[in-house]
């Protein structure tokens, strides 16, 4: 096939929604001048719908900005309210929570795994094509994500935007009963997802290896996910607030995404392969044997291997959800009382339904940190004496890794740029996929264009 | 006794007019509760990523989703489309792979028939959208179009419940049924802007 020095192709993310574009490389004289993803809408509706609203509705509004993973969003946002009125969970909150965020773990990775990455390395244009030469493989994938939707159901209310979650706690603690139910699909998706590791670690995986700067969370010895320090493999240490601080968004005048830089200068990766690169001695036995057994190299630095991490990561929510469930005791109270901000005792608002802050003379602030699925996940909130928000600033995954995955669209263009335009478009859609951005719930990659430069 | 349809609302309430399925499905459950629907519905739970259908679909026969469309049309504009007839998919669905993210509805239904779920009878209610961008409630045009689009829904789910493959349709008057559309509403309504 012959095609011209000069052109550009791309992707169309198709939204259902406005906001939404795609990714576009441009190909000059033969190199490559232009790479741009557009693929992510900062959710700055639901920063400004939050000034003036009470602290307590926070969790609720932000799990509504995600349809796939609602829970980070409750759990940054009840870490940040948290850490801005001095309240501290009980330990029995703090595991609920944990539990809960392993189900949507489980379910949004076995997603991604199953029905949107395993395609890429079959050729096949989806999950339905794979399913038609292997339907009990996407039975196993549908069957660890129902898992995964069960716990989120059980603990947080409901599987689609959970409503149990509040700062604090739950609005109601699951009967032990309930809580042993999840026992049993969870020692089947155990099985199911070391099954998972076995298959995807026999993928033919193309030699890449990113120059990245990984960030994530670690979390005194145990694999992060509901909190703990930000850490990065350039010596970052530091605090959530810290954090919140080196962080620098700036616009960018073609999209209207938001581009995350550590200090205003770095760019860095989160998600899966920054987590198992920080954290993998920190993995339960069964997943760092399976790691082991998958040759997963620490760090890994293949992008197209996260696919072989978020599969160990399904064997770590699994083992660690079952552990949650064997040793469970419902939190009483189900959320902790509000402390007195003046000094005057703790809990001396029992039932938590007065804030702290209602009190309080000073605008408190606070940030909160959590590994949701695809990386760390920052809320930040300034709450007036009165207990209404004054300020929010909620930044997500996909901001922070979108330079980062404009870097990976760049390799894979130059390395492929002998091969046809229709060849490339494919291992590029792939190259982003790798990172699973989110796209603001529900957009599509339905269209491609191929324009030649004119 | 007739069988249940299953009937899901789809769509993002925190996205104006992307709510409106959700409403409409919850109106029809209403008037299914004050006796005005002609079959025995299921109110599916709040659908955000369509590939949840598929809980909610099992051991369902027929099924009715009602979502929010952009096809350019007047908003509150009410269609219809087959999305399944006796198992099979029709020639309306895309083809494309899904989204790098998530699924759309024909995706989740083409898994699901894949894997040997799904209901053989699928069908959609589409209400026109003007305004997808993000904030709550939605416009003037489309919420007056909800009672009409729970009052469609129910009726479809009535024939999606007895249907037979030959069946000639009678929606009433002021209902299109555009049972073979140039365009499938799911996909017409996010491409208008890239077209």
């Amino acid at each position: 096939m012959t095609h011209s020095r000069d052109y550009a192709f791309g992707v169309d993310a198709l939204a259902r929604v406005e906001g939404e574009g795609g990714f576009r490389v441009v190909v000059r004289d033969g190199a490559v001048s232009e790479v741009a993803l557009d693929i992510f809408e900062p959710p700055r509706f639901f920063e400004a719908l939050l000034v003036g609203r009470s602290y307590r509705e926070a969790p609720d509004i932000t799990a509504r900005i995600c349809g796939i993973c609602p829970v980070a969003y409750q759990m940054s946002s009840c870490a940040a309210m948290e850490s801005a009125l001095d309240i501290v969970p009980s330990r029995q909150v703090v595991d609920l929570r944990r539990l809960l965020y392993c189900g949507e773990w489980l379910q949004s990775h076995a997603l991604h795994v199953y029905l949107l990455h395993a395609p890429d390395f079959f050729g096949y244009e989806d999950a339905v094509q794979l399913a038609a030469h292997d339907k009990p493989v996407v039975e196993r994938g549908l069957a660890l994500k129902k898992t995964g939707n069960k716990i989120m159901g059980t603990v947080g209310g409901r599987a689609v935007h959970p409503v149990n979650v509040r700062v604090g706690g739950f609005y109601k603690a699951p009967s032990p009963f309930e809580i042993s139910a999840l026992a049993e699909p969870l020692r089947r998706a155990l099985d199911a997802s070391l099954a998972t590791v076995e298959w995807v670690a026999g993928f033919d995986f193309p030699d890449v290896t990113g120059d990245y700067l990984f960030v994530a969370l670690r979390d005194e010895g145990r694999y992060p996910i509901e909190g703990g320090r930000v850490v990065s493999s350039g010596g970052l240490d530091c605090t959530p607030a810290e954090f919140a601080d080196a962080v620098v968004e700036e616009h960018v005048a073609r999209s209207t995404a938001l581009h995350a830089r550590l200090f205003g200068q770095k760019p860095y990766l989160t998600g899966p392969l920054a987590r198992y690169a920080l954290n993998a001695g920190a993995l339960t036995p069964l997943a760092a044997e399976a790691a082991r057994r998958a040759q997963l190299e620490v760090p890994c630095r293949n992008p197209f291997r996260s696919i072989v991490v978020r599969a160990v990561e399904m064997v770590f929510a699994c083992e660690e959800a079952l552990r949650l469930v064997e040793s469970y005791e419902p939190p009483e109270p189900p959320a902790a009382d509000m402390p007195d901000p003046e000094g005057n005792g703790a809990g001396a608002t029992p039932g938590a339904e007065r804030a702290g802050a209602e009190r309080a003379g000073a605008e408190r602030a606070g940030a909160g940190v959590t590994e949701a699925p695809r990386g760390v996940l920052l809320h930040e909130y300034n709450v007036g004496p009165d207990g209404l928000i004054r300020h929010a600033r909620i930044v997500p995954p996909t901001s922070q890794n979108q330079l980062t995955i404009e870097a990976d669209l760049r390799r894979v263009a130059e390395a492929g740029l002998e091969l046809p335009p229709e060849e490339l478009t494919k291992r590029a859609e792939v190259a982003v996929r790798n990172h699973d951005p989110c796209i603001s719930c529900a957009a599509h990659f339905l269209d491609l264009t191929l324009e030649r430069a004119p | 006794m007739p069988p249940l349809v299953v009937v899901a609302g789809i769509g993002n309430p925190m996205r104006h007019d992307d709510g409106a399925g959700l409403l409409v499905a919850e109106r029809a459950a209403e008037l299914e509760v004050q006796g005005q629907a002609p079959v025995a519905i299921a109110l599916a739970p709040p659908v955000g990523d369509p590939l949840d259908l598929l809980w909610s679909w099992d051991g369902a026969e027929a099924a009715v989703i009602a979502d929010a469309t952009r096809s350019g049309s007047a908003p509150g504009t009410l269609s219809f489309a087959w999305i399944a007839r006796d198992g099979e998919c029709q020639a309306v669905l895309s083809t494309k792979a899904p989204t790098s993210h998530g699924f759309g509805v024909a995706g989740a239904y083409r898994v699901a028939r894949a894997v040997g779920r799904g209901p053989r009878q699928l069908a959609v209610v589409g209400i026109e959208g003007l305004d997808f961008s993000q904030g709550e409630g939605l416009t003037a045009p489309v919420a007056a179009a909800v009672p009409a689009a729970a009052r469609l829904l129910l009726h479809v789910a009535g024939r999606v419940a007895n249907h037979t493959s030959t069946e000639r349709w009678h929606l009433g008057q002021g209902f299109h049924d555009v049972r073979a559309p140039r365009t499938d509403p799911m996909e017409a309504r996010g491409r208008k802007k890239y077209r």
